[in-house]
């Protein structure tokens, strides 16, 4: 057991279906994937990185910690977690992207962890990536990773015109539509 | 003993087990080696993740700052296994009266590292030598909800010493063999309402000695570096 490992998410079932009272927890996780406990920023990434282990979402999609004793709901402003480094290995079609979280969580996109972006209304529709890390718990992708993707994609012809995206995991991630240009750049 | 009290107030939840599979094996000398090989590294001590009552509570993390504190975790190498010297604290004391409780306190300044402090407070409470102490790793810090930031400090210990205690701060010494610790048979889960939140909690019943609360929480991270 290496002292660096990051901590292994449990595996409590979820929702518990019992009779314990639900409460709701003074956190917040916010936009940047800071942790905050009572207004104040919770500065040790090790305290975070036990939290996210017990970080559960429901049907509902509200985002509860549960313990072996009690649980509790949380305030998440966007997702629980955000990318902040991408690694590709590969090319064309077995090109296989790994995301790093800021909780240092990796994961290799593909079916079980796909890539979605969204128009993101609080930046006037510009492109909003995210992918899965587990169990409905999605992280961002961050801006700078993000340009880091679109460098690596390729394109492809759909009937609505030219698809941006990466390979990763055996499967295509769109990121966007190509604007229809006539070479007037 | 406060466990009648404890006992009454809050049920434990379930049969307050976590479902773990027991340990098969007493666990040895080898087993500590081998978990700990990294030896009392620093400077974080954490061991990759902040530990603590906060588990079961997330509710009661400690706000503010933290103040630091070292415990030893005595595992004396008795010819029949390990055991782990634990105290259980003077009746009239401000905190804790009466608990089970490793050795160990506050960091003082004069205090070089956790290590120098941990022996320090066992050498004052029931005069352990510290000759016959050899500090192996630091174990997960530990977050108490009263705002303690505790460093365990896991050291083998050589038999044949003779304690002497300080009735001031300990009315007891006994040892607990480790195989019963971390057997998870032994195991509860317990819980109290405490400044109107139930808190919840680990305990063990050894005879007539009931160990809760921050040891127990400490000795079920124990469970989880070296058993699982």
């Amino acid at each position: 057991m290496s002292m660096d490992k990051m901590p292994t998410p449990s595996t409590l079932p979820f929702p518990q279906g019992d009779d314990r009272p639900d409460q709701q927890y003074h956190m917040r996780i916010a936009r940047d994937g800071t942790w905050f406990y009572h207004g104040s920023p919770i500065g040790r990434i090790a305290l975070v990185k036990l939290f996210s282990t017990v970080l559960r979402r429901d049907d509902a999609g509200d985002y509860w910690l549960v313990t072996p004793a009690e649980q509790g709901r949380i305030e998440v402003d966007d997702v629980p977690f955000v990318a902040v480094e991408v690694k590709a290995e590969g090319a064309g079609q077995d090109r296989s992207l790994s995301f790093r979280t800021n909780l240092d969580e990796w994961v290799t996109a593909g079916p079980d962890h796909p890539i979605r972006v969204v128009g993101d209304p609080e930046l006037s529709g510009a492109p909003a990536p995210y992918i899965l890390i587990r169990d409905r718990l999605e992280a961002r992708i961050g801006r700078a990773v993000f340009y880091e993707l679109v460098e690596l994609a390729e394109e492809r012809q759909t009937p609505q015109g030219t698809e941006l995206g990466v390979w990763s995991g055996q499967t295509f991630f769109p990121l966007g539509q190509l604007p229809e240009t006539d070479a007037t750049a | 003993m406060e466990r009648a009290d404890i006992l009454s107030i809050g049920a434990a939840a379930g049969d307050g087990r976590d479902g773990v599979t027991p340990l098969p094996q007493a666990v040895t000398k080898a087993d500590i080696r081998r978990v700990f090989q990294d030896r009392l590294p620093g400077p974080d001590r954490g061991g990759g993740r902040d530990r603590g009552d906060h588990e079961l509570n997330p509710g009661m993390l400690p706000m503010g700052e933290l103040r630091a504190a070292a415990v030893l975790v005595p595992l004396v190498d008795r010819p029949q296994g390990l055991s782990i010297q634990l105290t259980q604290r003077t009746a009239h004391l401000k905190s804790h009266a009466g608990q089970i409780a490793f050795p160990g306190g506050r960091i003082d300044d004069g205090d070089a590292d956790e290590v120098a402090a941990a022996l320090r407070e066992a050498e004052e409470e029931i005069g352990l030598d510290r000759t016959h102490v050899e500090p192996l790793a630091y174990l997960d810090l530990y977050m108490t909800t009263l705002g303690y930031r505790i460093v365990p400090v896991i050291a083998r210990v050589k038999p044949g010493f003779v304690l002497s205690l300080n009735a001031s701060e300990v009315d007891a010494t006994f040892e607990v063999p480790l195989a019963y610790l971390m057997d998870q048979n032994n195991v509860q889960r317990h819980s109290r309402d405490w400044q109107g939140m139930t808190r919840h909690y680990y305990a063990f019943t050894f005879g007539e000695r009931y160990i809760w609360g921050v040891t127990a929480g400490i000795l079920r991270n124990l469970y989880d570096r070296v058993c699982r």
